[in-house]
């Protein structure tokens, strides 16, 4: 694992007032954001960081008021940018030892990302994963448009998302991801096709393999988990 | 002493022999769950299934004699079926591809 100052990035917050000024600077140990059209700013997915409570209770006012804020970490040199409408914001305390108060933790998703959960959107042309592994980015897909598929296909389906140019990275601080652009009627024609070709197969009287998946924000530290089938 | 708690007797297990895919209320738990999740069959017949719950809105539109439309939307959860067969086929089974 990294020292904290390499992989854990800051947003800055900055509202000028009519007699006051606030500013705020939190430690923010994820994100996920994409670049916007003019290339200038970025919509934000995933916010997560750490403060007391003053700081967090200004940054949740704030992402309600759709403000926009300023993202720096390991590898970005100061973004703007902005979480958009409908983001969902959720909170909790962290019980350090040796502190008097707990640390109050924010994590913020855009309307977007909060569609990628199972039947949410199932029309939808492009999902936000926070992850590049091919196990992870199969399953989550199957998760979210309901498809058939099993895990040995993972190669397979990562190598059509790179051929069809149906996978983009994103801006990530502590997670590596990516956008899949397609509908479930896309990736089921590809599966149709693959079986076709005998690209992939289903296995006659064997068991599917159990998923091997990262199941928390892991970005490399603890890398893989069985996930019940 | 105490009498054995009737949960606890012991007693014989009935099992229905009948098909568990057939639609009725409370098989939405079955299938969404998971449970009828995976590879089934074989020769031609093998195929991957997977079932999930999705959400639909039915429309309702009433004009009165006074001409007045009123519309009525309301949500309810219903099961789809998404099937790979093993020579390529694939097909989706909802309520909206049911024959008539």
């Amino acid at each position: 694992m990294k020292n904290a100052h390499l992989r854990i990035g800051s947003l800055r917050f900055t509202k000028v007032l009519r007699d006051t000024t606030i500013d705020i600077t939190l430690r923010m140990d994820r994100m996920i954001a994409e670049h916007a059209a003019d290339n200038r700013s970025a919509q934000c997915h995933v916010l997560s960081v750490i403060g007391n409570d003053q700081e967090i209770a200004a940054i949740a006012a704030a992402i309600a008021d759709e403000a926009r804020f300023y993202a720096t970490g390991p590898e970005i040199n100061r973004l703007m940018i902005t979480i958009g409408e409908g983001a969902e914001v959720f909170r909790s305390s962290i019980n350090v030892p040796g502190r008097r108060r707990p640390l109050r933790h924010l994590v913020a998703i855009s309307e977007e990302l909060s569609k990628t959960r199972a039947g949410g959107n199932p029309s939808a042309r492009r999902t936000i994963l926070c992850d590049d592994d091919r196990a992870f980015l199969l399953y989550r897909i199957s998760v979210r448009f309901g498809l058939p598929v099993l895990p040995e296909w993972s190669e397979w389906f990562g190598e059509m998302l790179e051929r069809k140019n149906a996978i983009d990275p994103l801006i990530g601080i502590g997670c590596t991801p990516v956008v899949v652009k397609g509908t479930k009627k896309r990736f089921l024609g590809w599966m149709g096709h693959a079986l076709k070709r005998g690209a992939i197969t289903i296995p006659e009287h064997g068991q599917p393999t159990p998923w091997q998946v990262p199941i928390s924000f892991s970005a490399g530290l603890q890398k893989t988990d069985d996930v019940a089938a | 002493m105490l009498s054995m708690r009737h949960s606890h007797k012991q007693c014989t297990s009935v099992f229905n022999t009948g098909p568990i895919s057939d639609q009725r209320r409370g098989n939405g738990l079955l299938t969404t769950a998971g449970l009828l999740n995976g590879i089934f069959g074989e020769g031609p017949d093998l195929h991957v299934a997977r079932w999930e719950s999705i959400k639909v809105t039915d429309r309702f539109e009433e004009t009165d004699e006074n001409e007045v439309t009123t519309i009525r939307e309301r949500e309810r959860f219903t099961q789809s079926l998404t099937l790979v067969y093993a020579d390529g086929t694939t097909s989706i089974l909802d309520e909206r591809s049911r024959e008539p």
